[in-house]
């Protein structure tokens, strides 16, 4: 378990981050240092390309992001070991075609052998109680079932830092519960963008990304409220990528 | 990304995979060296009763088994056409009995025991400084990617058909492209995330 005193810190400072002719951060500073952060926002709003950021897949034009100390442009290999990323879609994540193969492959940065490996991984869904999973084809579990296999993945691999990149979206309401009870339990920080809001709302912290931009951050409650009246505001046919009114622009918060 | 393991217990479940590695290597270079029909027939024929035997395990291959059906049946006619049937039994019976045995591998042998076989193989290359473990892997996901292809090309097919009623045939081929070259992109950053490269 991560104590909160040793609470992992993401620090970000002045990146910018183009992607062809796109600029998707201009000079964007944050520094994360609480245990559960929600990132929430439009699509396209940035919040996936933040966590690539975080996880060193897109270097940034300018500007530095540092994930416990270590830069995660210089420190690639020490990444593994520091923040764990979990994509939008299981599909992308699984490689191996068992269960027991998929977790004992998130230790390979480890150095330990296959066979070493796959003991700890039957020991780690044991102690879930999930014991019968071990040897079950990935091609046979529900969408669910991926996702959790997804998450186990990273937790095996203990890293400090976990992105969940809108790990609700293809859920039914008991997965949802069920993800949602592991991120409480889970003693690493994370941070999870989402667009059900529920499961973010009782966060410490909420960052609500508007064009790359940081449009409000704080309490989740009160950010969650806020982006909901923003919503409201612009109507049903608008996105925040259309220019916006004068009153929907002061229910910013930073 | 998808899969054609079957967590079906069978017996070639409990063969080594090193061994199912050899048989094939064996036996595929056995069918393309020999070219009388009279001892490709034989041969063939142990392929299929083995693919058989597997039962329900091959259940998730068997769109697959049907489209290289159809794919030999095609080979078959065309050589019919032009007068040469002999060579057209020959160059069914192989690729029919090479398809087969792939599809058994890919039915009943996990990842990772492949991964092992190839990094016994490539071990001398590790004294030379050769990154083995990366290059297995490499070789590994080559061949998952095959069965992630046919995977794919069901689900995109099926999609098809519910949309036209129609089989998509060769309009799939390039959607089918382009998912399998964005799914490569996304299996990249995967990995990259999850080893550091």
């Amino acid at each position: 378990m991560v104590s909160r005193d040793a609470a992992p810190r993401i620090r970000i400072d002045g990146v910018t981050l183009s992607r062809g002719t796109t600029t998707v951060f201009r000079g964007l500073s944050l520094a994360l240092t609480e245990r559960r952060i929600g990132l929430i926002g439009d699509n396209g709003a940035g919040k996936s390309s933040l966590f690539r950021l975080i996880c060193g897949l897109d270097a940034p034009a300018s500007g530095t992001v540092e994930v416990c100390g270590c830069d995660v442009r210089t420190g690639r290999a020490r990444l593994p070991g520091l923040v764990g990323l979990m994509f939008q879609t299981p599909d992308d994540q699984i490689v191996f075609p068992t269960v027991v193969e998929e977790l004992a492959f998130s230790l390979s940065p480890t150095g330990i052998s296959r066979r070493e490996a796959r003991a700890r991984a039957r020991d780690f869904l044991a102690q879930r109680g999930l014991a019968d999973w071990a040897d079950r084809a990935v091609e046979s579990l529900s969408q669910g079932q991926r996702q959790h296999v997804c998450l186990l993945a990273m937790l095996i691999a203990a890293p400090r830092v976990l992105l969940l990149d809108e790990p609700y979206a293809s859920l039914d309401l008991p997965g949802q519960a069920v993800l949602a009870a592991d991120i409480e339990q889970a003693g690493q920080q994370i941070l999870v963008s989402t667009h059900v809001l529920e499961h973010v709302r009782h966060f410490e912290r909420v960052i609500w990304i508007e064009r790359g931009a940081v449009r409000a951050d704080g309490e989740g409650a009160g950010v969650c409220a806020a982006y909901e009246a923003d919503v409201r505001a612009r109507g049903p046919r608008r996105s925040a990528g259309d220019p916006q009114p004068e009153a929907s622009r002061h229910a910013q918060l930073v | 990304m998808r899969s054609l393991y079957s967590d079906r217990r069978t017996w070639l479940h409990a063969v080594p995979a090193g061994a199912k590695l050899l048989a094939i290597a064996a036996l595929g270079t056995a069918f393309f060296m020999i070219d009388r029909p009279s001892w490709l027939a034989p041969g063939a024929s142990v392929v299929a009763i083995a693919f058989v035997s597997l039962g329900r395990s091959v259940r998730p291959a068997l769109r697959l088994v049907v489209s290289i059906t159809v794919a030999s049946a095609l080979v078959a006619g065309f050589h019919m056409v032009v007068g040469q049937a002999g060579i057209g039994l020959v160059s069914v019976l192989r690729l029919m009995s090479a398809s087969l045995l792939g599809v058994m591998l890919a039915v009943t042998t996990r990842f990772d025991e492949l991964l092992d076989v190839f990094e016994t193989l490539l071990r001398p290359f590790e004294r030379l400084g050769f990154p083995t473990g990366r290059l297995a892997l490499g070789l590994g996901l080559m061949l998952r990617f095959t069965e992630h292809f046919f995977v794919q090309w069901r689900r995109m097919d099926d999609a098809h058909r519910a949309r036209t009623g129609k089989p998509g045939g060769m309009a799939l081929l390039a959607p089918l492209t382009v998912r399998m070259l964005l799914t490569a992109r996304r299996v990249a950053d995967a990995l990259a995330a999850r080893l550091g490269g």
